[in-house]
């Protein structure tokens, strides 16, 4: 009987946290904004498909310990690779939210910036690369002891 | 056949502006408050025509309907058709003398200064909480055992691409970096956040100045 309890119960965690997911990613108009730019809208069932993939991907990735086999230079090389794509997809969200998307007009509105806004904008992205750069090169920042 | 011509109805479509600003004492003239199109010989005659003198001071609101242009227009041209496009009142914002190319000086070098050193360091922290939050490093240190094989407390060589893709996946999002665009003719966000926002304090401020108008009317 517990067993259908968990079963149940994992199964429920599993659609809820799922939708929520997608949402995030919608509600913030990042994939929509990418598939403008680069005009491909032919492919949305392509990019549904490989947005589940990777999601179980991740799940899988998280609960089971896998490592790759030892092949020499590759290993780096795909290291940096996702290290890269990753933060793509990190930078995508963070511009995305409210609190760098609206912050700017409104500020560059209110404070008779207009002109500005160019310079500032460049300003805010090099700060967050900057401090990204500083986060990891400090372990002391994160390191729980 | 002459007088045929004579009494062909004039047609005038009529394009009320939305917001106008005008001077104490002025004299409200057709072309201030709204576009026409017309014949063209009656045209020039057409947009002199008087609709209404300011008579408040500044820094009031005047509202002008659309029946009083039309009703001025009458007056000249009995015969024509009018078709009227557009708003249906018009706000008069009434201002002194025209300061507004003056004051709009230029913000001083320290005030921008200022701010570019808040946004800097503020972007730079509200980053490092966010990694804090969502605990990145425990998720870095699985992906690099994942490929590495091997774990490591400060997986560098992953982290670093990291935060240089994450300068890349914003200057892709808005996609422009001082002044250079890749994908010419498409809107980044930036500019339509700031046509929302100026719609919404466009609409917004018209609400409450005709509030105001009528409040002052009665």
């Amino acid at each position: 009987m517990k067993a259908i309890l968990l079963i149940l119960i994992g199964f429920s965690e599993g659609v809820i946290v799922g939708v929520a997911l997608v949402a995030f990613l919608m509600v913030l108009d990042v994939i929509p904004r990418l598939i403008d730019l680069s005009n491909s809208e032919n492919s949305i069932f392509l990019y549904q498909k490989l947005i589940v993939l990777g999601s179980i991907f991740g799940v899988i990735t998280d609960f089971f310990n896998l490592t790759l086999p030892n092949i020499f230079f590759i290993n780096k090389l795909l290291v940096v690779l996702i290290g890269l794509i990753f933060g793509i997809f990190i930078g995508l969200v963070a511009a995305a939210l409210t609190e760098t998307l609206k912050v700017l007009p409104l500020l560059s509105k209110r404070l008779g910036l207009k002109d500005y806004m160019d310079e500032l904008l460049f300003i805010i992205i090099l700060g967050k690369v900057i401090g990204s750069l500083i986060y990891w090169l400090f372990p002391r920042l994160w390191f729980l002891g | 056949m002459s007088e045929e011509l004579k009494c062909i109805k004039e047609e005038i479509f009529l394009r009320v502006k939305r917001v106008v600003k005008a001077q104490p004492n002025q004299t409200l003239l057709l072309s201030d408050l709204a576009e026409v199109i017309t014949n063209k010989e009656l045209q020039d005659q057409l947009e002199q025509v008087k609709v209404k003198e300011v008579t408040k001071k500044a820094g009031q609101s005047m509202i002008i309907t659309a029946l009083e242009i039309i009703r001025a227009i009458k007056i000249n041209f009995p015969q024509a058709g009018i078709e009227h496009l557009g708003e249906a009142d018009v706000i008069v914002d009434i201002e002194d003398t025209p300061q507004r190319n003056l004051t709009d000086n230029q913000p001083s070098k320290l005030y921008v200064f200022a701010i570019g050193v808040i946004l800097f360091f503020g972007a730079a922290m509200a980053i490092m909480n966010f990694h804090a939050d969502v605990s990145m490093v425990k998720v870095h240190q699985q992906i690099y055992k994942l490929i590495m094989g091997k774990s490591k407390e400060n997986p560098l060589l992953l982290n670093i691409p990291y935060s240089i893709g994450l300068g890349f996946g914003m200057i892709i999002f808005f996609n422009k970096i001082y002044k250079y665009k890749f994908n010419k003719d498409d809107p980044s966000p930036l500019e339509i956040e700031m046509y929302l926002y100026k719609n919404k304090v466009n609409q917004f401020s018209l609400h409450q100045k005709t509030e105001l108008a009528k409040k002052s009317d009665q």
